[in-house]
């Protein structure tokens, strides 16, 4: 349970990246946050989990100010995962031992290393327990973060496009075991992403930012032509395949977009940034 | 638990590798008590431990060995750990002692003393140069090098500079004292300027048993300070960020844990003189053998110290025997080649 009430942030005296943000999200969500590049969704997430300090405004984890809570006792509340996975030399069951860190004392117990090991299982990363994360793909380093995140055992998880790196299907699982794991833990799940369908697909509330704040909030009922052109400045269409609702973007039905304009060109079909990573 | 088996089998093999690693830093540390120009061997040192070896076989493996190699093993490990710390918390492959300005300040210290404040002065009549007040030198060297540190630290806190500034910032500070201990030399007698030189050189057989008791107190407790933090350096390696998110107090314990390898590396510097290599090298050797995982790293890289030091003092003393070669640049000889060696050998291969 995450509450965030007047949240603003900018960095040193520069111009504000959120500006009064506020928002609930329930145990046992599954919270999209989506919005245009440079909107703060990165940023809002780092504030709730108190990697970056917010300038003004609070943030409630479970009812208790954030601030007032240690870094340590945040931890074992709210996990965090970091926008691109970690490329370092330690074993994948290493990598995703530190999710335990928040709990355990000098040494992991054997029921640490078990969560660990079913963590490992459930993003189906067994066979390559005793690899380096350094020598796996993005894909793969992306999942070993996902399972390090939920070895920790959250309340409260927090990812920053946890996607960018996955192929179709592995987007696809991970956002399942992600909804499956808010239901069968009673967990909130806050997902910054970009992909509108994978987000009507496996979340079920939808947070748009615009120009630094919440823009808007709410159920299915939000993700309307309206308010996707709006935020993305792109005109689409919603429509339901086969009971499945889409949002297919219809630039060229734009006015000045597409046809005549050069901007068609631009529209984002795939984000050059995530490519390279 | 298929998974959590093998997991425990991996852990084993670390276990062992740093036990062997162990058993062969004491098998080293017995071979260098046994090597010597005076003829005293293993048979000799069994009789001294037993009590029934002669007077002068006694003073010579206890007083003059003995301190010597405890010392390698002592500043071995204390300048292996203090890099490996450096290393995981600036994020930088490159960050030792030596980059970051702390030996430089220590070279700076004991030149003030020795050309300044007088406190050494070459001596034709015995081996060379003695230095007449190593106190003075030490305590010099060792100022001039949490000098440094200080700097790199509170610039870095006074800006909330990254890894990448504080990694620069040593350089430029080495610079400066390197420039400053030029100065000195330039305007020094030539007497005072050999003594300068023969103490940067390094030697381990500069320390008593006090001042081997104060470095080995402070190694101890550094070591002891990173090993506790072992899970915080591990978080650090998947970036800020994300240490963060795992509950590490970043800023805390960068600094902290800066502040305390600085201090064990600006010990052992004082006290023995200029040693680059080992600081720099010996975390990466190590990180060959067992990977980034500091709970094996950090003692596997104290060893590595410890035993490259060991050894490279022993093959000093004994290449053109009786004289002993600077164990500065016996370091150089002998980890550079091994070190170019591991790191292509492996790149080959992955």
């Amino acid at each position: 349970m995450i509450s965030v009430d007047g949240l603003g942030f900018s960095y040193g005296s520069g111009a504000a990246i959120l500006d009064r943000v506020a928002f609930d999200a329930a145990a046992g969500r599954c919270v999209a946050v989506l919005g245009n590049n440079g909107a703060g969704k990165s940023t809002l997430v780092k504030c709730v989990a108190r990697i970056l300090e917010p300038g003004s405004g609070s943030v409630y984890v479970d009812g208790e100010d954030a601030a007032s809570l240690g870094r340590r006792e945040l931890a074992r509340r709210v996990a965090y995962v970091a926008q691109r996975g970690s490329h370092d030399r330690l074993t994948v069951f290493d990598s995703v031992l530190l999710g335990r860190t928040p709990h355990m004392g000098y040494e992991p117990g054997r029921e640490d290393l078990d969560i660990v090991a079913s963590a490992i299982d459930r993003l189906g990363l067994g066979g390559l327990a005793l690899r380096y994360v350094d020598e796996l793909s993005g894909g793969e380093a992306q999942k070993v973060a996902l399972a390090r995140a939920l070895a920790q055992r959250p309340r409260t998880l927090l990812l920053d496009e946890p996607t960018s790196n996955l192929d179709l299907r592995n987007q696809y699982e991970t956002m399942a075991i992600l909804r499956d794991e808010a239901a069968r833990s009673n967990m909130c799940v806050i997902v910054v992403m970009h992909d509108l369908n994978l987000a009507l697909r496996f979340c079920d509330r939808f947070l748009f930012m615009k120009d630094r704040t919440v823009y808007a909030y709410g159920g299915p009922e939000v993700v309307d032509e309206g308010t996707v052109r709006a935020v993305y400045g792109v005109p689409v269409a919603v429509e339901t395949v086969r009971g499945v609702p889409v949002v297919v973007p219809m630039p060229s039905y734009g006015e000045g977009l597409g046809e005549q304009g050069g901007l068609g060109r631009r529209l984002p079909v795939a984000e050059p940034e995530e490519e390279s990573a | 638990m298929d998974t959590r088996l093998a997991y425990e089998g991996h852990v084993r093999r670390k276990r062992l590798f740093a036990a062997a690693l162990a058993a062969l830093t004491v098998a080293a540390a017995v071979a260098a008590l046994c090597a010597g120009s005076s003829g005293l061997g293993l048979g000799d040192l069994v009789a001294a431990l037993a009590g029934r070896a002669s007077r002068r076989a006694s003073v010579v493996l206890f007083n003059i060995r003995l301190p010597r190699v405890v010392t390698a093993v002592v500043a071995g490990a204390g300048l292996a750990s203090a890099g490996l710390a450096m290393q995981g918390i600036l994020k930088n492959p490159l960050a030792s002692a030596s980059t970051l300005g702390i030996s430089q300040g220590a070279a700076f210290g004991a030149s003030f003393a020795i050309v300044a404040l007088g406190a050494g002065l070459q001596n034709q009549s015995l081996d060379g140069v003695t230095i007449l007040n190593p106190y003075l030198v030490s305590a010099c060297a060792f100022a001039c090098s949490m000098l440094s540190t200080g700097i790199v630290l509170g610039l870095s806190r006074l800006r909330s500079a990254t890894p990448e500034s504080m990694v620069l910032s040593g350089v430029a500070l080495s610079t400066l004292f390197a420039g400053g201990t030029t100065l000195l030399q330039y305007f020094a007698a030539d007497v005072k300027v050999a003594a300068v030189v023969f103490w940067s050189f390094g030697d381990l057989g500069r320390t008593s048993w006090r001042e081997i008791a104060v470095m080995s107190a402070v190694v101890a407790l550094s070591l002891a300070y990173h090993l506790a933090n072992r899970w915080s350096y591990n978080a650090l390696q998947s970036g800020e960020d994300q240490a963060k998110g795992l509950g590490v107090n970043v800023e805390r314990s960068r600094l902290v844990g800066m502040l305390v390898s600085s201090l064990a590396a600006a010990v052992v510097v004082s006290y023995v003189g200029i040693i680059n290599f080992i600081g720099l090298v010996a975390p990466h050797i190590a990180r060959r053998f067992v990977g980034g995982d500091y709970r094996y790293l950090l003692p596997a890289s104290a060893l590595t110290g410890a035993l490259l030091l060991l050894l490279a003092d022993t093959a000093a003393r004994l290449v053109v025997a009786p004289v002993i070669l600077p164990i500065g640049a016996i370091t150089s000889f002998l980890g550079a080649p091994l070190f170019l060696y591991l790191l292509f050998r492996r790149k080959g291969t992955s």
